[in-house]
């Protein structure tokens, strides 16, 4: 899934505009894991923007010797940053979130599994019921598209920890869905 | 075909297939996994089921057809913060412009030559014309400090040119407050020097 073109600049590009070149290649994953995190395009695209914003004003800041190294492991750098955000967010909104919540979790009827955005919200309730980092490290892979040693350093975990939560996330996915009728791989 | 696993042993095999389907999965560990899923009908239809899974969680995170994700609104964001020092000063440009030209129109409309009292009148003349030396005196030292403010403004705005980002708006702005202000400086000149001037003529 990460299988992207190595970025090709100038040596003497500036950091701003490396960043902001990693920005066009990161923008859309990056909203779309905060989105999975915060259920609301606006601030989903905001808190991708405060991040990315975040970084080009720490890069001034960088030493010379450590900006190629930084930049390299951008990704997970700009990950790690919008979960950030987007937990202060979370923080900010729980009450409202809480409610919200508590509406989809409200039992469907079986038809309404055929109808794609009950089916969404439903996987939406079951990624809220299991650990956090299940739920981080499956969606920085799906949503983020960022490979197993990238989200370890997001989330400050090995390798291994983070093909188990994987793993268990998507099992757990699994069962719930059965749970609610929803037959998948079938 | 048949599933001669049990349970446990496909188990074991979950981590790799969920692995597999990220496309995380050394070598090694991959060919032990074909092979076993060679004889697993279960397996294989959970990797099936995780394909699906990863569909599932990726279009629960798209809001909806319409709304893509932009690239734009960033650089604009970007333009903001570049310029957003610079934006802040310049808010108090119009403002010490203004407070300059008060000051100088302020200036202007005294009367050029020494206010007398009555209880001056009944000074002795050499007195009197002590207090209209010192009145002159700070009269032109008013009009020397102002006309150092007003180069100081002029100079401040000339290094905010260089800082910030040239945006066409801004530049045309800077240009305009810039010409003012020369202006300003050569009004406080010309009137500096019709003072000296008068005085020398006395």
């Amino acid at each position: 899934m990460t299988n992207e073109p190595a970025l090709h600049l100038p040596c003497d590009t500036d950091a701003s505009t490396l960043l902001e070149e990693l920005y066009r290649r990161y923008a859309p994953q990056g909203t779309r894991y905060a989105f999975s995190m915060l259920r609301q395009f606006s601030d989903a695209e905001e808190v991708t923007q405060e991040a990315f914003c975040r970084l080009l004003t720490k890069s001034a800041d960088w030493k010379a010797e450590e900006l190629e190294s930084r930049l390299r492991h951008f990704s997970p750098l700009f990950f790690a940053t919008i979960r950030n955000l987007c937990i202060d967010v979370i923080r900010k909104n729980r009450r409202q979130r809480q409610v919200a919540l508590d509406a989809s979790m409200e039992p469907a009827a079986k038809s309404d599994t055929d109808n794609p955005q009950q089916l969404e919200a439903k996987v939406v309730v079951a990624m809220g019921q299991m650990p956090d980092q299940w739920a981080d490290a499956l969606k920085l892979k799906i949503n983020g598209q960022l490979s197993y040693a990238e989200i370890a350093e997001v989330l400050d975990a090995t390798h291994a920890q983070v093909r188990t939560w994987i793993y268990r996330a998507r099992r757990h996915l699994e069962t719930e869905l059965e749970k609610a009728g929803i037959t998948v791989g079938k | 075909m048949t599933n001669h696993f049990n349970q446990s042993s496909c188990e074991r095999f979950g981590p790799l297939i969920s692995a597999r389907v990220d496309g995380e999965l050394e070598l090694e560990v991959s060919k032990q996994l074909d092979q076993h899923l060679e004889m697993c009908t279960t397996c294989r239809q959970r990797m099936q089921i995780f394909a699906e899974i990863n569909e599932l969680v990726y279009s629960a995170a798209t809001p909806d057809e319409t709304a893509f994700f932009p690239v734009k609104p960033v650089e604009k964001r970007l333009a903001e913060r570049h310029n957003k020092i610079g934006k802040s000063l310049m808010r108090w440009i119009p403002l010490a412009v203004a407070a300059s030209v008060l000051i100088g129109l302020i200036i202007t409309a005294l009367p050029s030559g020494p206010t007398v009292t009555a209880e001056q009148i009944a000074m002795p003349l050499a007195e009197l014309e002590m207090i209209n030396d010192e009145q002159s005196e700070s009269q032109a030292q008013m009009l020397k400090t102002l006309e150092f403010e007003l180069r100081a403004l002029k100079l401040e705005l000339g290094s905010l040119n260089s800082e910030s980002d040239s945006e066409d708006n801004s530049l045309e702005e800077r240009k305009r407050v810039e010409e003012t202000l020369d202006r300003l400086i050569e009004k406080v000149k010309q009137f500096s020097e019709t003072e000296t001037n008068q005085d020398n003529l006395f």
